[in-house]
């Protein structure tokens, strides 16, 4: 499914003397399957931003396209839009709350009142999707589960829901750079089952370097640049003055240039990228 | 939402009332809070109204501000209007079918309305002008001398003083939950009584687990940095009664004698609407 | 240096929820020693026994078998607890859950309060601990409304203001942002300077490189310890400990796999890039120092 922003902006207290802007003027489009970034630095309005995608806050103004539907218009069950539009939020494992992690998982498909076989059959789904095994961990209580277990509890509870475009705010904080690892790659994996669309909103470049397609960065409320990631994490200069960097393969040749090397940055923002493209230059410059 | 509720929360300023000692303004708050319930007409409520607005204007705290603390309550304060409004017997004034408002009950409805309004207000000012440790650290002087009773003093001020720190912080998470659960399809806005309650678990039970968790970070934290009950503490802030804290209290016993005295008619003044 | 804190065939077990339970045993035989001044790293993935290995550090675990010295008092000694704790600062994980006051110099004043010093001295206390942690302008602010990155320097003003010769930062950058972040690494590294002993508690090897010593914890014991560049050689041993290398090291592998002799002592991005450099100008790589 398609989403397009159209120029949405977001205040609390709208028109009161203590306004304060959130969102300014925001325009984008994801497109269906791909994988989209939103990087910026704390405060600049990206968790905002996520929570107006599936209906949780309304734009003070602006339009949002789901699809062909426009959720904005009140017109649109906010039911079936938060099931098309999952958003797991950042340390999800803080709302389970089942007896058992089936049931917790259950929750989200359980509140649309499909039919049992139905909900079981999406559990059992999203327990695959996330790497749980379904006859080892569907009867425990979710209490009991390691943070990483916790966490991938949690977001097979949004799974469950089959959305069609997946949100995660910061889905690997706090997690051991194995769990991190896995988490990343098991979103990508997602995305590729179930050709959804992911927004990843993250801190760390060299994830949304090796996944995204699209990037897009705030800055005060502001869509202040979007692209590529190449296209973006071009712009280092205008980046660092939103208080963010590149991707440490990126920022490696970035610092050789500046050192003298002529050594071209396009379309490295990966560490291998980055070896590849040393590799070549050392070898013609020995 | 969460941004509104001031209620309990500190007012940066710097104004007289913000100056007087934490166990000044305790103490007044108290006894102010006593003489509301001794107020038997009108003149007395716009007699204490005009001294609660006097130390308003003070403290320097806008009135938008404390307002804004009463938007959470409002609902209570309409209900009791409501109710009271047709409980009492007396002339009629409106006939709305089976229920009549009468004009015991008009009296009795605004009055209390007016009392809760001159009760929080009153009381959220203490709040709003203290800093709450400077708070934590005047209940607990106050009620030291009941320690011999078995009263834990400094216990009851520093957990007051941790709810206080940890409400912005709950509400925050009360606001993430419930919007995961929204996320996830939670409804917790239509069907009966029963459903709603039911529709809550979801939103109660992280809540719990997180509030324990939060309870076990701080106490480790707490510890850590060297924290063994109220015996031997210091004071950032020591308390010291200075001239003004002494001038506050003589027009504190001056404010309670003429309201006491007044409501029992004892004034050259005739009672208007008394109940 | 003289050894600051010695630990010596450490054992931890959480005691068992249920009687039908086994303890947990968190940490199982641990020997380390630290010397006074140091900056070490202590590196494991979630359950390694890392965090329960911090709250050993200053009394707030004691120990089950084995024991703990810090500058010579056992933690395990009533008589010491307080000592220990002032000496031995602690900066947790969640900015929140560690404020006791609603406002910034009031929670900074907590420490000093709760060791009796006298109101003067804790007013100068505070405020030089505050400038040092780089939260002295926010000092009247609501620490709610201050960003991860202010409450956590918060924190660190209220565990200096104990003038401690130690200070753990148990996974204290894990909830921030890179500025943050950052930010607790800039005062770590002040701290050293004045010749404070920080030990971190993290997960990211970037912090981890900056450090004197690095150590890895696998199931409560300690797998693999040195000097960074001695334990970021070790692939094998950081892979099976649920770990990453540093990106430099990872670029670092793979242009040793393409033929670049990138020699060990090359931990940080911007020495790669230096070195990358200046050995394809000089043409003469394998001459290298």
């Amino acid at each position: 499914m398609r989403i397009e922003v159209r120029n949405i902006s977001f205040s609390y207290n709208p028109g009161q003397p203590d306004e304060a802007k959130i969102l300014d003027g925001i325009s984008f489009a994801v497109e269906s399957g791909t994988f989209t970034g939103i990087i910026g630095h704390t405060g600049s309005g990206k968790t905002t931003l996520v929570q107006q995608l599936n209906g949780l806050l309304k734009p003070s103004s602006g339009t949002i396209l789901a699809g062909d539907a426009d959720i904005t218009s009140g017109k649109v069950p906010m039911a079936d839009i938060r099931r098309k539009i999952g958003l797991v939020f950042q340390y999800p494992e803080y709302q389970l709350f089942e007896e058992t992690v089936a049931e917790d998982i259950a929750f989200g498909p359980r509140n649309t009142g499909m039919p049992e076989e139905e909900i079981e059959a999406r559990t059992r789904e999203a327990m695959k999707l996330v790497g749980l095994e379904y006859e080892q961990f569907a009867g425990r209580s979710p209490f009991e589960l390691s943070g990483g277990q916790k966490r991938r509890a949690a977001i097979a509870g949004v799974l469950a829901m089959k959305p069609e475009v997946l949100i995660m705010d910061e889905p690997a904080a706090g997690l051991d750079p194995g769990a991190h690892t896995a988490i990343l790659e098991m979103i990508e994996n997602i995305r590729k089952e179930t050709g959804c669309s992911i927004i990843l909103v993250s801190h760390n470049m060299d994830d949304i370097g090796r996944y995204c397609d699209q990037v897009l960065v705030l800055d005060h409320g502001r869509l202040v640049l979007s692209g590529t990631p190449d296209e973006v994490f071009g712009r280092a200069g205008e980046l660092a003055s939103y208080g963010l960097g590149l991707p440490s393969g990126r920022a490696l040749i970035r610092r050789m240039q500046a050192l003298g090397a002529a050594i071209p940055e396009e379309g490295i923002l990966t560490e291998e990228q980055a070896a590849d493209a040393i590799e070549a230059w050392w070898k013609e410059k020995r | 939402m969460i941004r509104d509720i001031t209620l309990g929360q500190y007012y940066d300023a710097d104004s007289v009332i913000h100056r007087l000692d934490p166990r000044v303004k305790i103490v007044a708050a108290f006894v102010y809070l006593v003489m509301i319930f001794f107020v038997r007409d009108f003149i007395g409520y716009l007699f204490v109204g005009a001294v609660l607005a006097a130390v308003i204007i003070a403290s320097g705290v806008p009135l938008r501000f404390i307002a804004r603390g009463m938007r959470p309550i409002m609902f209570i304060l309409l209900f009791t209007f409501l109710i009271n409004i047709f409980m009492y017997r007396g002339a009629v004034l409106v006939r709305l079918g089976p229920l009549s408002i009468t004009d015991n009950g008009l009296k009795q409805a605004v009055f209390i309305a007016l009392r809760l309004v001159l009760l929080i207000f009153g009381t959220s000012l203490l709040t709003y002008t203290t800093k709450p440790m400077a708070l934590t650290d005047g209940i607990e002087s106050l009620l030291r001398p009941l320690r011999r009773i078995g009263v834990p003093a400094h216990e009851i001020a520093m957990m007051m003083s941790i709810a206080l720190r940890f409400i912005p912080t709950l509400l925050e998470e009360t606001d993430k939950i419930m919007k995961a659960q929204q996320a996830r399809g939670a409804d917790f806005e239509s069907g009966n009584l029963f459903q709603r309650a039911k529709s809550l678990i979801p939103l109660l039970i992280p809540l719990f687990v997180n509030a324990f968790r939060i309870a076990m970070d701080l106490a480790m934290a707490m510890e850590a940095r060297c924290y063994r009950g109220g015996e031997g503490r210091t004071r950032l802030h020591p308390m010291k009664y200075r001239r003004s804290d002494a001038a506050a209290y003589v027009l504190l016993i001056l404010f309670a004698v003429l309201v006491i005295v007044q409501s029992r008619g004892l004034l050259p003044i005739p009672m208007l609407w008394e109940v | 240096m003289k050894t600051f804190i010695s630990i010596e065939g450490l054992v931890y077990d959480y005691p068992a929820r249920t009687p039908e339970d086994q303890p947990v045993r968190a940490i199982d035989g641990l020997d380390l020693h630290i010397r006074e001044g140091s900056f070490t790293a202590v590196l494991g993935m979630n359950g390694s026994g890392k965090s329960t290995l911090a709250k050993c550090l200053n009394g707030l675990y004691v120990a089950g078998d084995g024991r703990v010295l810090v500058d010579g008092m056992d933690t395990a000694d009533d008589a010491n607890v307080w000592k220990i704790r002032s000496t031995v600062g602690m900066v947790f994980q969640n900015p929140d859950n560690q404020m006791v006051s609603s406002i910034v110099e009031d929670d900074v004043a907590f420490g000093p309060e709760n060791l009796g010093v006298p109101s003067e001295k804790i007013r100068e206390r505070i405020d030089a601990a505050m400038k040092a942690a780089g939260i002295f302008e926010q000092r009247h602010r609501k620490v709610h409304l201050l960003s991860g990155g202010q409450k956590q320097r918060t924190a660190i003003a209220g565990v200096l203001a104990m003038q401690p010769r130690c200070v753990v930062f148990d996974e204290s950058t894990a909830m921030l942002d890179p500025q943050g972040r950052a930010g607790v690494m800039e005062i770590i590294e002040d701290l050293r300077r004045t010749g404070i002993t920080t030990i971190l508690i993290t997960h990211n090897m970037e912090e981890a490189v900056r450090a004197d010593r690095v150590i890895v914890m696998k199931e409560g014991r300690i797998i693999l310890e040195g000097p960074p560049a001695v334990v970021f050689a070790d692939r094998r041993q950081i892979e099976a400990a649920g770990l990453a290398l540093p990106a430099s090291l990872t670029v670092r592998d793979e242009l040793i796999k393409r033929g670049i002799p990138v020699p060990d002592y090359i931990l940080e991005m911007d020495a790669l890039a230096e070195w990358l450099v200046r050995t394809a100008e000089a043409g003469e790589p394998d001459d290298e120092d």
